[in-house]
């Protein structure tokens, strides 16, 4: 069956389609969740949620750009929606450090671990550093989908990055013995 | 290896294609709140259509209501402050917490002799609340001349309430007289208007008038008394006086309100009267004397009219009841192109037949404008599935959407896609397969609730219709028809045993005789819910036209 018919056979609301649906982009989309997400039960959740949504919407979906580009957004967006609502302590603008270089084994630098440190920002550090560095939004974007001003991504993004660096650093050098992958 | 690199690179290189399997139970738990919401999307639209028509209903009955009770309401806070404007006006400050109080008095005994209404007790309410504010206002020392006001007054009072009751009966024996009674009320209500912050704010001052003066308590007393021998005397001599002046515009009010406006004008009429009273303050004591005395026998009469209006007016909203049997060609059909019983048959043209509905219907009317309606009637509908080949086969596949009887589980169905190829007719034998035609056929039982709205009413009337029906599956049957003979084959798997319809349509009526009407409404009625699965986007709608005739009690 093609992706097309698959489409059109869950605007149906076809369960059969939707699980199709589901099995196909699941692990892409579950990576998504777990970067955006404070932790793997939350992740899981914001998977569930932001999938009932795709089946909502996708009658919207008009086959411009990737299906696969789409979900996330949606999955994104969803997730963006949650952490959104909840308040965040304003925080002040600080010094913005633009580039942040890092010396690092790259094979002694688990996935689990990036993730793991990537969900222990604090919610805006995580989701502006998410969009930014990894899904490529601009920081025009990030503010628009944040309802931020753009100082206060960019401002928030050089703190993720200072934390994390500070992280894998101090990871590296507890662990002389390399992670295994 | 050590290495210099970009902290967003190596997250985006490690991440970006990064992929997780999430765990097993997060499709279960998707499936699940999907076929929840799949439940829930299936019964939404019913309750919505439902939630609509009973909206417009209460909608409409509420504006019945509010159009019809507000006038009432109204009215008598009017005419009290009325008559406390001309007390005002004519007595000089000095009486007016007197006469206040004989028309609370009045009013209540009003409430005492037609404890129905409910406008007395209004009278009582708003009357009070002047009263409450002079008592305040005025403090302890005029507690003891309001007191001694009301004793008074009560008895002045009773004679007082007779003789509007008295008074009564001469507007009530014309019905002219009672539509210039509501044209007095209205013009009062003008003025009053304009007069009540006077009022209002005159309170207060003639309280300390009032106050002042409290050595005229008695002679206050003395007043209302007049004021009530006055008025009988006026209002029965001078029931011309009253029309002049008011004769303007006639409306038909309903008999509800027709009472209350009686007892308004009445009061106006004590209102006016004191005018005159003032003038014969002398005189009121003898008078007081005489009105008791003819009083009582008055009372009794008024009440004996009362109680024929009362039943008038029962009678004429008695004949609420409507029954209407009733029978109605049907023709069911589909809004698309489906096939609930396979989909494979989805392309295969269909032809619906006529059938037929019969039933009783019960109608209640509201209110003028509104009636509800429910009943049971009992339908059949059919529809043949054409250009089907047919063919005995020990294995034969059974359809999507039918459950086979013994027979028919041999029978292999298939759409016959190449009639353009095979010079083929019905019925003749291709090989071993022959060309036939499906008919399912269901019957339902069908509950209606309907709203009918009375767009023109007369001899001759025409009504919106709109409601809900719940079906009951009552027979389900497929059919295989050959050239020469039909069999049942199976039935239908996936009807459900209940489903809705929303209804909308027109009522005609013709009314030959006093209680009986001739209807005919051409209804149509979508069907929802229909199918429980599989419904091959068949959308099945009936438009019947009913008629039958309806006997009303």
């Amino acid at each position: 069956m093609s992706i097309e018919q698959l489409i059109d056979d869950c605007k149906k609301k076809d369960i059969k389609a939707q699980e199709q649906l589901y099995r196909l982009y699941a692990s892409k989309l579950f990576s998504v969740s777990l970067k955006y997400s404070r932790n793997y039960t939350e992740a899981q959740d914001n998977l569930q949620d932001g999938f009932l949504l795709i089946f909502e919407k996708i009658h919207l979906f008009s086959f411009k750009g990737s299906l696969e580009g789409w979900m996330k957004r949606v999955m994104i967006n969803h997730i963006l929606q949650l952490y959104r609502k909840e308040t965040f302590l304003s925080l002040v603008d600080e010094q913005i450090v633009e580039e942040v270089e890092i010396e690092i084994e790259e094979d002694v630098v688990s996935i689990d671990f990036l993730m793991k440190i990537i969900q222990e920002l604090p919610d805006r550090y995580r989701l502006v550093f998410n969009l930014f560095a990894i899904d490529g939004y601009s920081h025009q974007e990030i503010a628009e989908l944040l309802k931020i001003n753009i100082g206060t991504s960019k401002s928030n993004l050089s703190r993720a990055r200072m934390i994390l660096k500070e992280k894998i650093e101090r990871n590296s050098g507890n662990n002389t013995v390399p992670l295994v992958k | 290896m050590s290495e210099k690199k970009n902290i967003d690179h190596l997250f985006k290189d490690k991440l970006e294609h990064f992929e997780v399997a999430p765990p097993d139970i997060s499709w279960k738990n998707i499936e699940a709140k999907l076929n929840e919401k799949q439940e829930k999307r299936r019964v939404i639209p019913f309750w919505w259509k439902l939630g609509g028509v009973a909206a417009i209903f209460l909608l409409g009955l509420g504006l019945y209501s509010l159009y019809f009770d507000t006038p009432i309401s109204t009215e008598n806070p009017i005419v009290s402050q009325d008559s406390i404007k001309n007390s005002t006006n004519n007595n000089g400050n000095k009486n007016d917490i007197v006469i206040h109080e004989t028309d609370t008095t009045h009013s209540d005994n009003n409430s005492g002799t037609h404890p129905k209404t409910k406008n007395d007790s209004d009278d009582k309410l708003v009357n009070a609340d002047p009263d409450e504010k002079t008592n305040t206002a005025a403090g302890s020392l005029n507690e003891k001349t309001n007191k001694a006001v009301v004793t008074v007054s009560d008895k002045s009072e009773k004679t007082i309430s007779n003789k509007r009751k008295t008074n009564l009966k001469a507007p009530i024996q014309k019905n002219t007289s009672i539509a210039e009674n509501e044209s007095i009320t209205n013009s009062n209500r003008n003025s009053q208007k304009a007069n009540r912050n006077k009022s209002n704010t005159a309170n207060p001052a003639s309280l300390n008038s009032g106050i002042a003066a409290n050595e005229k308590q008695q002679k206050s007393n003395t007043i209302k008394q007049k004021i009530g021998s006055s008025t009988n005397s006026s209002v029965a001599a001078n029931e011309k006086q009253i029309k002049n002046p008011e004769s303007n515009s006639n409306k038909n009010i309903p008999n509800g309100i027709e009472k209350e406006k009686e007892k308004n004008p009445i009061i106006n009429l004590n209102s006016k009267s004191d005018l005159a009273v003032k003038t014969k303050e002398s005189e009121a004591i003898k008078k007081m004397d005489s009105t008791k005395l003819a009083v009582v026998e008055p009372n009794a009469l008024e009440e004996l009219q009362n109680e024929k209006e009362k039943k008038l007016t029962k009678e004429q909203k008695i004949n609420r009841w409507q029954v209407t049997p009733n029978v109605a060609p049907i023709y069911f059909s589909s809004l698309s192109n489906g096939s609930p019983l396979d989909e494979k048959l989805e392309e295969n043209q269909k032809v619906y037949g006529t059938n037929f509905s019969y039933g009783v219907a019960v109608n209640y009317e509201v209110n003028k404008k509104y009636s509800i309606r429910t009943g049971v009637h009992s339908y059949t509908v059919d529809y043949d599935t054409k250009d089907i080949i047919y063919y005995q086969d020990m294995n034969a596949s059974k359809m999507q959407n039918v459950d086979p009887t013994s027979q028919g589980a041999l029978i292999q169905i298939e759409p016959f896609t190449h009639v353009h190829n095979v010079d083929a007719s019905f019925g003749r034998m291709l090989g071993e397969k022959y060309e036939g035609v499906l008919n399912q056929k269901t019957s339902y039982i069908e509950v209606p609730f309907e709203v009918t709205y009375k767009l023109m009413s007369d001899r001759f009337g025409v009504d919106l219709i709109g409601g809900v029906s719940t079906m009951f599956l009552n027979q389900n049957d497929v059919y295989l028809k050959g050239s020469d003979f039909t069999m049942k084959i199976g039935e239908a798997s996936n009807l459900n045993k209940m489903h809705f319809s929303t209804n909308i349509g027109l009522g005609f009526k013709y009314n030959f005789l006093k209680r009986f009407d001739a209807r005919i409404e051409p209804l149509f009625k979508y069907q929802i819910n229909t199918y429980s699965t599989g419904a091959g986007n068949f959308k099945p709608y009936v438009f019947g036209i009913y008629s039958g005739i309806s006997y009303r009690f």
